[in-house]
């Protein structure tokens, strides 16, 4: 099981990502790399925006389960 | 029995009730039930709930918790995505006060799983089965009207204007009379067996009665079956221990 500092780590990198795709609007990431944009297609299905803010909800879910149990771990020692 | 599973059925319990009486509320008062927000709504209330299921625990704390982000998130979600249904036609849920709607269904859903996990008091524990099992039912049963009209082709205009609290409001109250009828007979012969079988029955019939189509009735008794299989195995996985 992860320590405290794994939950820590986990929770700012997929924080960072997260808010990255869900906050910072689509022509500010077009304008830094069209890469970023993930531009694609998967099994037939090309990423769309709404793809992408979808996904940065996950990792914002990720993310704050990971803060709520670093939160957790400290209040239990 | 892995807790990983019974996690999952809780958290699946947990999504499908808040739905269903998200869907019920919006129904009823003419908000528009469309599928594909149902589809983000059921990915981000499930990984919240599961998440915190998982790797926090089940409790009244977690229960609040889960609650308060997992609404917050979809309504993120709604601020940030594109439209996707023509906002002069329809009204969708993406105001903010409908997150306080959201977070109160989600407390609703969430404690009467929770309070008939770990509730010792039958009065507590009966309105908190009957409210899950009902709920998973008439969330499986909106979910297959829908997924109908998309494989029939219908547009998805027309299937959010058909989506009406007509056709869902006779087996919502199948399903929940199917609970109690189910609870009742359990009460009366002392069998577990009896609780099951007379609520797939009469919820199966109700369905295929009001709807008029076997293969709909074929289904809800389905639906009933794994409402049951739910509830009952998360109670078996995590009432002692969790």
């Amino acid at each position: 099981m992860m320590e405290k500092r794994g939950w820590l780590i986990q929770g700012i990198i997929t924080g960072a990502i997260g808010s990255f795709y869900e906050f910072v609007p689509r022509k500010t990431i077009k304008s830094m790399s069209e890469f970023l944009l993930l531009d694609i297609d998967i099994l037939g299905h090309r990423i769309r925006h709404n793809d992408l803010i979808l996904a940065g909800c996950v990792l914002l879910i990720i993310s704050f389960v990971s803060f709520y149990k670093v939160y957790k771990l400290m209040r239990a020692k | 029995m892995s807790k990983f599973y019974s996690n999952l059925l809780f958290s699946i319990a947990v999504t499908a009730v808040m739905n269903a009486l998200d869907m019920m509320y919006h129904l009823s008062t003419g908000w528009a039930v469309h599928l594909n927000y149902v589809a983000i709504k059921l990915t981000v209330i499930f990984l919240s709930t599961w998440m915190i299921t998982q790797f926090i625990g089940i409790g009244k704390e977690e229960g609040i918790v889960a609650s308060i982000f997992g609404p917050f998130i979809f309504y993120i979600y709604y601020v940030f995505a594109g439209a996707t249904l023509n906002r002069d036609v329809f009204k969708i849920d993406e105001q903010f006060w409908f997150f306080f709607l959201h977070f109160a269904l989600m407390l609703i859903a969430y404690f009467a799983a929770l309070s008939f996990l770990k509730s010792e008091k039958k009065w507590l524990a009966t309105p908190g089965f009957v409210v899950t099992v009902s709920f998973i039912s008439i969330a499986l049963h909106a979910l297959l009207v829908m997924v109908r009209m998309r494989l029939q082709g219908i547009e998805e205009e027309e299937a959010t204007t058909l989506m009406t609290l007509g056709i869902m409001i006779f087996p919502a109250i199948s399903y929940a009379a199917g609970a109690v009828i189910g609870i009742v007979a359990e009460r009366l012969s002392g069998k577990r067996l009896a609780d099951v079988s007379s609520a797939c029955l009469a919820a199966a019939a109700a369905v295929w009665y009001f709807t008029g189509e076997i293969s709909t009735g074929i289904f809800a008794l389905a639906f009933v079956l794994a409402a049951y299989y739910m509830a009952h195995t998360f109670k078996k996985g995590l009432g002692s221990g969790a």
